[in-house]
């Protein structure tokens, strides 16, 4: 929202919806594996970027910690899990792809003419 | 999803199917992220928990070591956020892991180590890197870390592989045999004697000091024995109360030697704990006190003098301005006292010069003129005795004396003032009282002072009592007043010299307030006691007197040396005796002085002869053949000393032995002495009273009369 990048005009209204909510994200990642590892930094800068001073991110390795996984019935890692704001949102796989990430977490609508095609699966 | 895709329905079924195609969606991407490898682990739950199935790479018994290993092990991403990290390293920062992965290295190190961070991350991507720096930990403690990274491999992507390493254990181990070190130095070079005991008491280590007292061998030994130590009886051992856990501090024990003086020691003993308050053993220090001992009895006498000497000298200082501060008021006291009968004598002598009054205006004048000569001539009188009681010259005429006559004769001099007040008398004086050795004109002197005191203090209408009695070999005078009394705090200081009351009190008063004072050294003179009792202010004061009676006397007087007495003359008309024909030569460079003494002589018959000089004097006593001689002590040119060798020196045998009085405004007991020695029979100072003056006159007359007749 401070960003001139993101100030699209569906992000300007998501960002007038949801300005001051408070972010509870959660990672699972495994390990050092280079998804994992990407998954991270990814997703640490686009809360720097976009949710800055108004997310808790926590990263859970479904290695060292696998109970936590389970509470949340992980299959596949990395899973990114929005618990807030309502509704729970999932967003599994490679967290490189910034779009996906964004309207995983609500912060951008989906544009389902393209979210059904491959394009969006790549 | 368009709105034309949605088929039209109620808002809730409208609202289960939106959820239902966002779940759809989600399993959808899920399928699809496995399926496109975007997936590299898989969760399964089993009876035992949850599985973990990784889908590509093997590498569990690396990442098992990883895990495991007590050093922090972190992977960091290009952009400096710790994208893997080990427990051990989220231990080190007291947090959970959860809340390490994600964030910045950064958040972890103190922030004055931020530089060599990026310093070693940055180096890192040319060749592997190492560096100490302090770990900031969630709650703000510190630790000390090596952290070592190295690149990851290219196919990984940028970031660093870090591994850190806790210092604090190292760091405290040096900490510990750096201190150990210090202790071994101090406990060698300490000038005193330390020892060290393990938990049974016996000696593991000691100072070269302390080996040096024990004269023997020390290590290995119990302390008891390498350091026999005399406790008090009932007392705890020091070393016995250090390892059951106590601190002595400061105990002085002696220790006695074979062959040995004993020594002094102050003996400090500590517990020596570990991490978890068990004791380990003690730590005694000594401090060898034996020569302080010594030195402390001579310092401590000279500390005392010292301290005496400062404290007096302090004193003396503060009595001297206090001193001098009531010598300014008294003397501005004494100024305005001698000014004020001075001003209504000045004035109403004018009046006189005038020749303007009435008959009984005329007598009114010269009464008041009277009365301020009287009153003036008191305090001069009041000051000269205040000057010989200073000087140690107060001297008493000494021979039985009637109490009750003498207090008799005071309260007659005292009745007019009394009566003028209308305060009532009460006299009650026992006849059978007694006699006491004295002075006279002094015991009645410290009568009159009490009544004239009492008389200043009582308003109108107020009564006096006076009463006399013996009480066992004694003579109790005592003069009690209904007047205003006075505080108790004042009481002390009644009877204090250039001390009394405040300078408002005795203004509103008059007089110098001498009185007092005055009478307080006449009675110790007289081996007598005087005191003063007031039940407040308001409520009246009762001094008492008490002299001996003759016969009790235990300490002998201070009898007079000669000199006669300086005499006290109370303020009454004594009646001029008559000196009809006796030839009276006065000498007075004053014609003012002159001609008062002639005009006295003239009223009582004799016949006066008047010279202005000591010269004069001298050619008119061989052609006049006086009687007697009155002169001026202070005159210009030959003064009253010169004259008098002069008379005493004459080859005229008659001329040579006629009696002379000085009449002289030097009225101090020296004064009085070099007149007396100069030849001079009299010394009377000025102002004169005329009877007395006569008086003195008829006497030396008569003593040349009878001289010659014999």
């Amino acid at each position: 929202m401070r960003n001139p990048r993101s100030s699209t005009a569906d992000f300007e209204a998501a960002a007038a919806r949801t300005g001051t909510e408070k972010y509870v994200l959660r990672l699972y990642i495994a390990g050092t594996t280079p998804a994992s590892s990407r998954s991270v930094e990814t997703l640490r800068a686009i809360c720097e970027e976009n949710l800055k001073g108004r997310y808790e991110l926590s990263v859970v390795d479904v290695f060292q910690q696998p109970a936590l996984a389970k509470d949340e019935q992980i299959i596949a890692v990395p899973t990114l899990i929005k618990k807030l704001p309502a509704p729970l949102r999932r967003v599994v796989g490679d967290l490189s792809n910034e779009h996906r990430v964004l309207v995983g977490l609500d912060l951008r609508q989906k544009k389902h003419d393209k979210a059904r095609t491959p394009a969006s699966r790549r | 999803m368009t709105k034309r895709a949605r088929p039209p329905a109620a808002a809730k079924p409208k609202v289960d199917l939106e959820a239902l195609l966002t779940r759809l969606d989600e399993a959808e991407a899920t399928l699809a992220a496995i399926r496109d490898g975007h997936v590299e682990a898989l969760v399964v739950s089993s009876e035992h928990g949850p599985r973990v199935y990784a889908l590509e790479g093997s590498d569990s018994r690396y990442r098992r070591l990883v895990e495991t290993m007590n050093e922090g092990a972190l992977l960091v991403g290009g952009s400096g956020v710790i994208v893997y990290s080990n427990a051990a390293f989220a231990d080190m920062v007291d947090t959970i892991l959860e809340r390490v992965i994600g964030r910045p290295l950064a958040d972890f190190v103190a922030e004055r180590h931020q530089h060599s961070l990026n310093g070693l991350l940055d180096g890192a991507i040319t060749r592997p890197t190492t560096g100490e720096m302090w770990l900031r930990a969630v709650g703000g403690r510190e630790r000390p870390v090596y952290l070592s990274a190295t690149r990851n491999s290219p196919e990984e992507g940028p970031g660093v592989s870090v591994i850190v390493t806790d210092l604090s254990a190292q760091k405290r181990n040096e900490e510990i045999v750096a201190s150990e070190r210090l202790a071994n130095a101090i406990l060698e070079q300490s000038a005193e004697p330390i020892v060290v005991c393990d938990v049974e008491g016996m000696v593991i280590r000691a100072s070269l000091a302390a080996r040096g007292i024990a004269g023997g061998r020390v290590l290995r030994r119990r302390f008891f024995e390498a350091f026999p130590f005399r406790t008090r009886p009932g007392e705890e051992h020091p070393v016995v109360s250090a390892l059951r856990g106590s601190t002595t501090t400061g105990r002085e024990l002696t220790l006695t030697a074979r062959g040995r003086a004993p020594l002094s020691f102050l003996c400090t003993a500590a517990p020596l704990l570990d991490d978890t308050a068990a004791i380990l053993g003690c730590v005694v220090a000594l401090v060898d006190i034996s020569d302080r001992k010594r030195i402390e009895l001579a310092r401590g006498m000279l500390l005392d003098a010292e301290r005496s000497a400062r404290a007096s000298a302090e004193l003396a200082r503060a009595e001297a301005e206090a001193s001098s501060r009531a010598k300014d008021e008294f003397l501005a006291t004494v100024s305005h006292e001698l000014r004020t009968p001075l001003n209504a004598m000045l004035g109403w002598s004018q009046l006189l010069t005038n020749n303007s009054l009435s008959d009984d205006k005329l007598a009114h004048a010269l009464e008041v003129i009277q009365r301020n000569v009287l009153a003036q001539s008191r305090l001069v009188e009041d000051l000269l005795d205040v000057s010989r009681i200073i000087s140690g010259q107060m001297r008493l005429e000494v021979q039985p004396v009637d109490a009750v006559r003498v207090v008799g004769a005071a309260i007659e001099s005292a009745k007019p003032a009394i009566g003028a007040k209308h305060i009532e008398l009460d006299v009650s004086l026992d006849p059978n009282a007694g006699q006491v050795l004295g002075d006279a004109n002094r015991v009645q002197q410290v009568i009159w002072n009490l009544l004239s005191n009492a008389t200043k203090f009582t308003g109108q209408g107020g009564k006096i009592r006076v009463q006399v009695r013996r009480v066992e070999s004694s003579v109790e005078i005592a003069v009690s007043d209904t007047g205003q009394g006075m505080a108790p705090e004042f009481l002390p200081f009644v009877f204090d010299r250039f001390r009394q009351a405040d300078g408002s009190f005795a203004r509103r008063h008059g007089g110098l307030g001498l009185g007092l004072s005055i009478a307080r050294h006449l009675v110790e003179l007289h081996g007598g006691t005087i005191a003063v009792d007031s039940a407040g202010v308001g409520q009246g004061s009762t001094f008492v007197v008490q002299l001996p009676c003759v016969g009790t006397r235990t300490t002998p007087l201070p009898l007079s040396t000669g000199a006669p007495s300086a005499e006290f003359r109370p303020p009454s008309e004594l009646v001029a005796p008559e000196l009809r024909g006796v030839r009276v030569l006065v000498v007075d460079d004053d014609d003012d002085s002159r001609d008062l003494v002639v005009s006295i002589l003239q009223k009582c018959q004799a016949i006066p002869l008047s010279a202005s000089s000591a010269e004069q004097a001298l050619s008119l006593i061989l052609s006049e053949r006086p009687d007697v001689i009155v002169s001026d002590i202070g005159m210009p040119g030959m003064d009253g000393y010169d004259l008098m060798r002069a008379i005493r020196a004459l080859p005229d045998e008659r001329a040579q032995r006629v009696p002379a009085v000085a009449v002289t405004a030097y009225a101090r007991s020296e004064d009085r002495r070099r007149a007396l020695a100069e030849g001079f029979q009299l010394h009377l100072a000025k102002p004169i009273e005329p009877a007395a003056f006569a008086s003195a006159v008829a006497r030396l007359s008569r003593n040349a009369h009878v001289a010659a007749i014999s």
